[in-house]
């Protein structure tokens, strides 16, 4: 008698006492064993994730969310959970679907489509990204995490999200710095390097990568919870290069999830310098819960043919299209059952219905797209209006919109809006409606 | 339904044909010989206890007695804190502390006499026996001979590492 001659019966109630990874190793002995073990392994972590979780089962879980995409699509395959489910490994439609399903076990529900055909996903997407985006869509498909923060991310994995989330409605861009471009979140301002400074590039970067998470995190996810008064209910997911990172964000998520879904306390705050930064601002963001997502496009923008090309087919557009949006804006507030500030939007004549109706049609439809730019232009052309106090200091996106649209809505209907920086119930109010239009 | 017995003590046969007299309470810690002594009534004869043999029956009669006042789990009680935690109490500890080939028939035995507390301490000592180990002390444990190539090595090794300590 042996280990390997027990009955089957009598493995899985060994296994009863050991953790999915410990099955793994065991699967790992030799082929016999991998070929009776690995099956165990994949239904004992199978069970893991679609069971509520326990303190003592996230250790395994959030490893599990450093597996291979491959892994993780071979394992899901033999979870059977429904005879078809297809066991391509490398085929990141697979995983996609996959993922659906583990999300089953975080009762999200399943995703009902693929915003982007998988064969059409940039192929310098790398592995892991992919994973993440996966689970990104995922969620955000379910309006779990309308706006997502990609730092640092190749350049193709921030577009992907960006198309994703685009097609959700629910895509901010904003700037970043990148190995191309510094990023000056004190001014808003991004440049791109020269040869000389990427050769230095990497104590500076490392200078812009935390100015900018900092600026990311605090302005537009405290200052943007604080002004719209949105909390708990959004996630905030920061996306970097590195495997310590992604465990940092899948930390992120598991604990917004488990937060979120399950009751849980995010306890674990703590940690030490960068490290404990970044785990902590992840986890911070989690529990303040809103993020956008970033994408490094906006800084072509300042530079040669292609940025102005971009300039004007993206940018001016928009900028035009809040003259009517703004009239969308009102309709909206009132359709929450705002009641317009004194002097400020008066009343909706049936003239400005009309308006309004049209702008709506219009604004509808931009908002799909939903694309806010943040780029050095706009904001001069902003402190030309008038809003300059502030911008210096990093205003976050979603106040830039509503000083966009409040402008636009105040130059196109002669109502007189003072922007209310004093009037902080109605700051909040519009950015709850900014809110509803986006999602 | 056979009448209730007063019978004090029960013979069992082990598959090498070698009768054990215990006591009815000890014996009864097994659900199988517990269930046939209820449904037969008085049993005279050996009951054969086919798949074990006189040295494991012994080891499991002195299992049974040094417990045989702990209180019967109810029957349907499959309840998650006895897998809990892979604790083992120190008497059981010294009793599992045997030979592999001895500990893998103990849990055969507990299996078919349905002996559920016996049966989990030896499933929770085989876990403990693993935890913690390296593929390569688990090996050299169960002594398993590795026939992976040093290249599907290799590839297992990049598959698993995200479940590698860190």
């Amino acid at each position: 008698m042996s280990f390997l001659t027990l009955p089957p019966e009598l493995h899985l109630l060994i296994f009863e006492y050991l953790s999915p990874l410990d099955i793994l190793k065991l699967s790992t002995l030799n082929h016999t064993f991998h070929t009776f073990f690995y099956p165990t392994f994949c239904a004992s972590l199978h069970h893991l994730l679609t069971t509520p979780p326990t303190l003592s089962s996230q250790d395994t879980i959030n490893r599990f969310f450093f597996a291979p995409p491959s892994t993780i699509a071979s394992i899901i395959a033999r979870w059977n959970w429904e005879p078809t489910l297809p066991t391509s490994t490398d085929d990141i439609r697979t995983l996609y679907t996959n993922y659906g399903r583990l999300f089953n076990w975080l009762h999200l529900g399943e995703p009902k489509h693929l915003p982007i055909p998988a064969s059409e996903w940039p192929a310098k997407v790398n592995a892991e990204n992919k994973r993440l985006l996966c689970y990104l869509a995922a969620l955000s498909i379910h309006g779990e995490a309308p706006f997502v923060a990609l730092l640092n991310t190749p350049k193709a994995t921030k577009s992907l999200a960006s198309s994703i989330f685009r097609n959700r409605g629910y895509v901010f861009f904003a700037r970043i710095m990148t190995d191309r471009f510094a990023f000056d979140p004190f001014r808003w301002e991004c440049r791109v390097l020269s040869e000389e400074e990427r050769e230095a590039h990497h104590p500076r970067g490392t200078l812009c990568e935390t100015a900018a998470r900092r600026a990311v995190m605090n302005n537009f996810g405290h200052e943007f919870r604080r002004l719209t008064g949105l909390g708990n209910g959004f996630a905030t997911v920061v996306m970097r290069q590195g495997s310590y990172e992604l465990g940092v964000v899948v930390e992120g998520l598991v604990r917004y999830i488990l937060q979120y879904r399950g009751g849980f306390e995010v306890v674990d705050r703590e940690g030490e310098g960068g490290e404990g930064e970044a785990r902590e601002e992840v986890v911070e963001a989690v529990v303040w819960g809103i993020g956008v997502v970033v994408d490094s496009w906006v800084a072509r923008t300042s530079i040669g043919e292609e940025a102005r090309r971009a300039w004007e087919e993206k940018v001016r557009p928009w900028r035009e299209g809040t003259l009517w949006g703004a009239g969308m804006m009102v309709k909206e507030l009132q359709s929450l059952g705002m009641s317009f500030c004194q002097g400020g939007w008066g009343e909706v004549t049936p003239e400005l219905e009309e308006v309004i109706m049209r702008a709506t049609k219009w604004i509808l439809g931009r908002l799909q797209i939903a694309e806010v730019v943040v780029e050095s232009e706009v904001l001069r052309e902003l402190e030309e209006m008038g809003f300059g106090n502030g911008l210096q200091n990093g205003m976050m996106v979603g106040e830039l919109v509503a000083r966009i649209v409040v402008y636009h809505f105040k130059e196109a209907t002669g109502f007189g809006v003072t922007y209310p920086d004093r009037e902080s119930e109605f700051r909040l109010k519009l950015r709850r409606c900014m809110y509803k239009l986006l999602s | 339904m056979a009448t209730p017995s007063t019978q004090a003590t029960v013979k069992l046969q082990s598959n090498d044909n070698v009768v054990i007299e215990v006591e009815r309470a000890i014996a009864e810690r097994s659900v199988l010989i517990k269930n046939m002594l209820e449904d037969c009534g008085e049993v005279t004869d050996a009951i054969p206890i086919s798949n074990v043999n006189e040295s494991i029956l012994r080891k499991v009669i002195e299992w049974c007695e040094h417990h045989k006042n702990d209180p019967v789990a109810a029957e349907n009680e499959n309840d998650d804190s006895r897998k809990k935690t892979t604790d083992i109490d120190e008497w059981d500890q010294k009793f599992m502390n045997v030979d592999q080939e001895m500990l893998f028939e103990i849990i055969l035995a507990a299996n078919f006499l349905d002996i559920k507390p016996l049966l989990d301490t030896g499933c929770k000592t085989v876990a403990n026996m693993i935890k913690g180990k390296s593929p390569e002390e688990i090996r050299k444990l169960f002594n398993i001979q590795n026939d992976f190539t040093p290249e599907e090595e290799e590839q297992i090794r990049r598959e698993n590492e995200w479940a590698e300590d860190r």
